[in-house]
């Protein structure tokens, strides 16, 4: 069948003009060329783009956690290998309630290097650990756990390399992810109460962005004022800074002559000493100086004066951004309503 | 198709041009479009990371929208460009699980699913080739490649009873480019009006996850269902 003319794209509106003139003039085909150049340079530079910052590892990860032997016997029992030291934050990051484990290993013969509150100097082959696991009951935690992932960090050649280990389901052995994913796990809370949550395991590009320092990656943790506290060790209370000088981890310091980072949940602090701690952990990581949001609109750390921290120009917004669960931009996937309850009674105390 | 990609590029400015040196009426008028999808993705993964593709044979289409508003570029009488914004939204969700509990508790629930939400900001570039017109009725081809821009990715776990969400703006490529196929109806309903239905399939051409050791291309399929209003002339 032959296409009637009067009947295609050809509405009213538009018989009634001149159609004969030219479609392509020299002035198209430029512009076009420009836009194409300019399309096709911007494609290429934002195809890797996901707003997360990409800092490469320099040496190569074991693809399975027991390389490492990390572990002695049933993983799920969490017992430490020789040399790996079992050590305690102050305040921790808070991630959708998981319970965390976290080791350090020092090649033998070698020590951590104090450097004042800050972390310390870590030798090279260093190794740290953080195993993320949930009770199955949390009112009774005979009944097991759940190991989820187990995250290393590990120094080589004065570099950092990440990487994160996903348990299986049997919990013999862990094999590494690079790219993130998530997983259904469900627990019984304090309260009696089920659980169900769409666990994010983190991709690279998300520890490079918690964990970086201009453009490098870091630990976060171990800072010695956030390890200055009180931790039981073979029966005894003991300062945790003192016990690793003990077992030889640990260079000379006096535990006295370094800050104390308080227990968030600890209420025999101020509300400001606790409030601020809870930014330093969950916040300051990004929100500093060299971090992934370079301090433009937080300076969270601790030892910030509050004056230069910017939180008081940013009142609402901290309150709606943390109770929207906007922030942190990554790492949970609910909103932490105990901290939340002390963020907002300390931005009310301002 | 990186060849075809570029043609249409070439194509884009034509709209700003054409109108300076003719006469002629070419933005004919406009396409609004409502557009229930389903969507999916497929997984492409290196030997190393080949044995998580296992931890997501749990999952399934799931269904979504579009919604976009578009002028109509009158080429020639066969030939018409659409080019304007679009909202979209494809979703992806694994299947109800059992859950298993270790003890006893009041309310524990029984089974989940995760669904999970990709939105997009895009803007769609079409061409639409008349096959065939008789009377009030057009029979076209369709086809074209958007440019998404993501905005977030929504989370649900759905306990059948209970749900809850959460969302990422971070993580996943920013800039995402799809190409679409489709034919379509369109049928006139007065002077300066038209109805539209067209099946279509669409399929994105860079990976959303952005890992080197994986690549997850989404797709949609559906029913692109409209309107045209013909401009004033
Ligand atoms: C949301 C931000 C965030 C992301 C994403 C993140 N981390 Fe961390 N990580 C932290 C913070 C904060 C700490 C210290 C506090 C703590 O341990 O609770 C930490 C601690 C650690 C530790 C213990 C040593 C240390 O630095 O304190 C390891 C090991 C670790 N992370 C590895 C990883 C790996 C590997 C990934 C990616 C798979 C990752 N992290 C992703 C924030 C993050
Ligand atoms: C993984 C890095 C990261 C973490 C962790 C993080 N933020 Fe942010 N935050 C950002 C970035 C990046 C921005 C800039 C805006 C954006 O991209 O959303 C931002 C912006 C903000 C803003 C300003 C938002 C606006 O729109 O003006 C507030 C307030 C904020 N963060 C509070 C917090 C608080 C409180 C925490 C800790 C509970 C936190 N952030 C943890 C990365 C982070």
């Amino acid at each position: 069948m032959l296409f009637p003319l009067s009947q295609g794209y050809n509405t009213i509106t538009e018989t009634a003009m001149d159609q004969r003139q030219p479609l392509f003039t020299w002035k198209y085909f430029a512009l076009s060329g420009l836009i194409a150049t300019a399309l096709l340079a911007f494609i290429l530079t934002a195809c890797n783009e996901d707003g997360l910052a990409h800092i490469d590892n320099t040496a190569t990860m074991q693809p399975v956690l027991s390389e490492y032997q990390i572990f002695e016997g049933k993983p799920s029992a969490l017992n430490p290998a020789a040399g790996f030291h079992l050590y305690e934050l102050s305040t921790e990051l808070f991630s959708d309630y998981a319970e965390k484990q976290r080791l350090v290993k020092v090649p033998s013969g070698q020590r951590l290097t104090p450097r004042q509150d800050d972390l310390p100097d870590f030798p090279d082959g260093t190794i740290l650990v953080k195993t993320f696991y949930y009770y199955h009951d949390k009112r009774d935690t005979s009944k097991g756990r759940q190991l989820i992932e187990t995250r290393l960090e590990i120094k080589s050649g004065d570099r950092w390399n990440v990487g994160t280990y996903l348990w299986n389901p049997a919990q013999t052995d862990a094999r590494l992810v690079t790219s993130g994913l998530n997983k259904t796990v469900n627990w019984i809370d304090e309260h009696g109460i089920g659980k169900v949550i769409s666990y994010h395991v983190p991709s690279n590009h998300e520890c490079g962005t918690c964990h970086s320092s201009n453009d490098v990656i870091i630990p976060i943790g171990p800072k010695l004022r956030n390890l200055n506290t009180d931790v039981s060790r073979d029966g005894a209370v003991v300062n945790q800074l003192a016990y690793f000088q003990q077992q030889g981890v640990l260079g000379d310091v006096d535990p006295a002559q370094i800050t104390a980072l308080p227990r968030w949940q600890d209420t025999t602090y101020g509300l400001q000493d606790r409030a601020r701690a809870y930014l330093d952990m969950n916040c300051a990581h990004c929100h500093r100086r060299g971090g992934f949001e370079d301090g433009d609109r937080l300076r969270l750390g601790y030892d910030t004066p509050l004056s230069d921290t910017g939180i008081s120009g940013q009142r609402d917004n901290i309150i709606d951004q943390l109770s929207e669960g906007r922030m942190p931009l990554i790492g949970t996937s609910m909103v932490h309503g105990e901290a939340l309850e002390l963020i907002r009674s300390y931005i009310k105390s301002l | 198709m990186k060849y075809y990609f570029l043609l249409l590029i070439l194509m884009l400015p034509m709209a700003a041009m054409a109108q300076d040196t003719t006469r002629v009426r070419r933005f004919t008028g406009l396409v609004l479009a409502f557009i229930p999808q389903y969507s999916y993705r497929s997984l492409h993964y290196d030997a190393d990371s080949r044995w998580l593709e296992s931890m997501r044979d749990n999952e399934m289409p799931n269904t979504g929208i579009k919604a976009r508003a578009q002028v109509r570029y009158r080429i020639n009488d066969r030939i018409a460009l659409l080019s304007g914004v679009e909202y979209a939204n494809l979703g992806i969700k694994t299947r109800f699980e059992d859950l298993q509990w270790i003890s006893e508790a009041d309310n524990l629930p029984q089974k989940s699913r995760t669904i999970y939400r990709y939105k997009f900001l895009a803007l769609p570039l079409h061409i639409n080739y008349i096959l065939t017109a008789r009377d009030n009725l057009r029979v076209y081809a369709g086809g074209g490649v958007t440019t998404s821009v993501f905005l977030s990715r929504k989370t649900k776990v759905d306990l059948r009873d209970d749900h809850h969400a959460s969302a990422k703006t971070v993580g996943f490529a920013k800039f995402s480019w799809s190409a679409t196929i489709g034919a379509g109806l369109e049928y006139m309903v007065g002077q300066r009006f038209s109805i539209r239905a067209e099946p279509f399939i669409e399929h994105y051409f860079n990976s959303i996850v952005t890992d080197d050791h994986i690549r997850e291309y989404l797709f949609s399929f559906g029913l692109s269902t409209g309107v045209f209003w013909a401009f004033k002339g």
